[in-house]
């Protein structure tokens, strides 16, 4: 059974000025997708590409030129449309007077939770982010890191169905980048629809699903990851300890010439087709083989290709 | 909704308290107010006049700075801050915003002025022996007015700078006391021309007097009972009502002018 889209987009453009003397910018260019219940959606765009333009859109913190955005079959503008959502904007502030524990009932009251759920809610999400040890430290002590936790547990403050965060990585190191996926994951199992933007393809490509492209404010490509990135491999890397002995033979095609490293080294198959050939060859020899890399197409090589071919139109 | 609203005012308000400059200029008025009592011994018999009149003007210019310089921040501040984005996403609506902000300063301006008035009572019994009840009258039209004046920052607060939004607050202010005495000059003049009977006269007339009139709307020398509450001019409690539901008014249009400029800003 076809799911239902729980976000539509439908030519969506805007453009602004950045200065009253200059001339207006096109932000987001005639951009229209679906995103379906349960989805994990990533919004990939280099810097400036129109990402959190196009977040802002959905949020209805601003107006689009032209075009409509519906969440849950309410309009993006309207604010019924935002009962269900939770938001982590891209490098938030908080109220760094208050404390954990009262920012989140702050933003507990403006769903207007009863205070007792509310209290148990906040308990569960200190938990999740792992600060339940920090509630009463004030938000002015925070690291980074921290903020972007609190940040989640107020996006996720009314158990929301749908889940939007613009860059929730950027800024974080390792661990917090970790810690960031593992709650994108635990959402996920737990049937959240997410979107969330970034510019680090190897987030998308571990954690999303379905993406939308984004170069200059156009779509350039939307839709399930294993239908934009195929799945077949390009060429073959192997490795091999020890010495060539001669030429490699002409009967197995390679990329360019053997690369010698050390006591190792190293040719690219044009396919997987002449591999076991290679190990036989190899065997004969006596090469010790150490590695069979496949190099498949990766949403980096699309996305380079999407922007390459933008930039020259 | 109110709820919400009420939400955003309390947390406006507990952001307000915590601001130093708060303190300064509640001790710095407080002084004021004491070396009034100071003061009013160098006048003969007039001790308790002066302490009224400089203790009503501290409480005025205190309450116009806070309202000016806490207000112009609202909603300026939490754009800048961008504090208002995980505000605005979830279900407030742009309207609900702008009260809570409004209730939430209105509330630092009320405790202040409590503050105040308790200390001239307080200040007044001790240097007199009695309390003037009439006070409260003056302070009740003082709070009006800073209502006013809080609601029109949050006009300006809503698109424009600080920078901007103070000195066009400090403007509105400034004409909103002139508007009578200007009427008393303009009025006069542009009926001469009217009467005079020639066309363009009677267009430039005609004209004066509209704006005049148009002027006065926003006349806040309604509020300005002080002078005559401390020389015992009889003032009345309808008077008092009557500024009251005139405030409510003005607020009413400022607070639509807010909301609706604030809906249709793009929070980038």
């Amino acid at each position: 059974m076809k799911q239902l889209p729980v976000i539509q987009i439908k030519n969506i453009t805007k453009s602004f000025k950045t200065d009253f003397w200059k001339k207006k910018v096109l932000a987001v260019d005639d951009v229209s997708f679906s995103i379906d219940e349960g989805n994990v959606f990533g919004l990939v765009g280099h810097n400036g590409a129109g990402k959190t333009t196009l977040i802002k859109i959905l949020m209805g913190l601003i107006a689009p030129t032209s075009g409509e955005a519906h969440i849950l079959s309410n309009s993006c503008m309207s604010s019924l449309a935002r009962k269900d959502i939770g938001y982590l904007p891209e490098s938030a502030y908080y109220y760094d007077f208050l404390r954990a524990n009262e920012i989140l009932m702050f933003y507990a009251k403006l769903f207007g939770l009863p205070r007792t759920l509310a209290e148990n809610r906040i308990n569960e999400l200190l938990e999740l982010v792992g600060l339940n040890h920090r509630k009463d430290l004030r938000l002015r002590y925070f690291s980074k890191g921290m903020l972007q936790r609190i940040g989640i547990a107020q996006a996720l403050i009314n158990d929301p169905k749908i889940v939007i965060m613009d860059e929730p990585m950027s800024g974080l190191d390792p661990i917090g980048r970790k810690d960031v996926k593992d709650i994108i994951i635990r959402l996920r199992s737990l049937g959240k629809t997410i979107i969330f933007s970034s510019h680090i393809l190897s987030d998308i490509e571990s954690l999303c699903d379905h993406v939308a492209i984004l170069v200059r404010g156009r779509l350039h490509a939307c839709g399930a990851l294993n239908e934009i990135v195929q799945p077949k491999v390009n060429e073959v890397e192997v490795i091999f300890r020890g010495a060539l002995s001669g030429h490699w033979p002409e009967q197995i095609k390679i990329h360019g010439a053997p690369r010698t490293v050390a006591d190792t080294f190293s040719v690219t198959l044009s396919s997987m087709d002449q591999l076991y050939e290679t190990i036989e060859y190899a065997k004969n020899q006596n090469l010790q083989l150490l590695s069979v890399l496949p190099h498949k197409e990766t949403l980096e090589d699309i996305f380079v290709d999407s922007a390459g071919a933008m930039k020259r139109k | 909704m109110t709820n919400r609203i009420l939400s955003i005012a309390i947390n406006t308000y507990r952001e307000a308290i915590r601001q130093k400059v708060l303190y300064v200029l509640v001790v710095f008025t407080l002084f004021l107010i004491l070396a009034s009592a100071f003061l009013g011994q160098l006048t003969l018999g007039a001790d308790a006049k002066m302490i009224k009149d400089m203790g009503l003007a501290a409480m005025m210019t205190l309450g116009a700075f806070m309202s000016v310089f806490l207000g112009i921040g609202l909603i300026f501040k939490e754009i800048e801050r961008k504090t208002i984005y995980t505000i605005l996403s979830k279900p407030v609506s742009r309207a609900e915003f702008v009260v809570g902000k409004f209730v939430g300063l209105l509330m630092v301006v009320f405790i202040e002025l409590i503050l105040m008035f308790v200390f001239l009572c307080l200040l007044l019994v001790l240097t007199t022996g009695q309390i003037d009840f009439n006070l409260t009258k003056a302070v009740v039209l003082i709070f009006m007015e800073l209502s006013v004046l809080i609601a029109i920052t949050l006009v300006f607060s809503s698109y424009s700078s600080s920078l901007m939004s103070t000195i066009f607050c400090f403007s509105f202010l400034l004409l909103g006391h002139l508007t009578d005495d200007f009427a008393d000059i303009m009025l006069p003049r542009a009926a001469q021309m009217i009467a005079s009977g020639q066309a363009t006269d009677v267009f430039v007339g005609r004209t004066i007097d509209m704006f005049v009139r148009g002027l006065e709307i926003i006349s806040l020398d309604h509020f300005a009972i002080n002078t005559k509450i401390v020389h015992g001019v009889p003032i009345g409690w309808d008077y008092v009502f009557r500024g009251i539901v005139y405030g409510f008014c003005l607020q009413g249009i400022f607070l639509l002018i807010a909301i609706k400029l604030f809906s249709k800003k793009d929070l980038q």
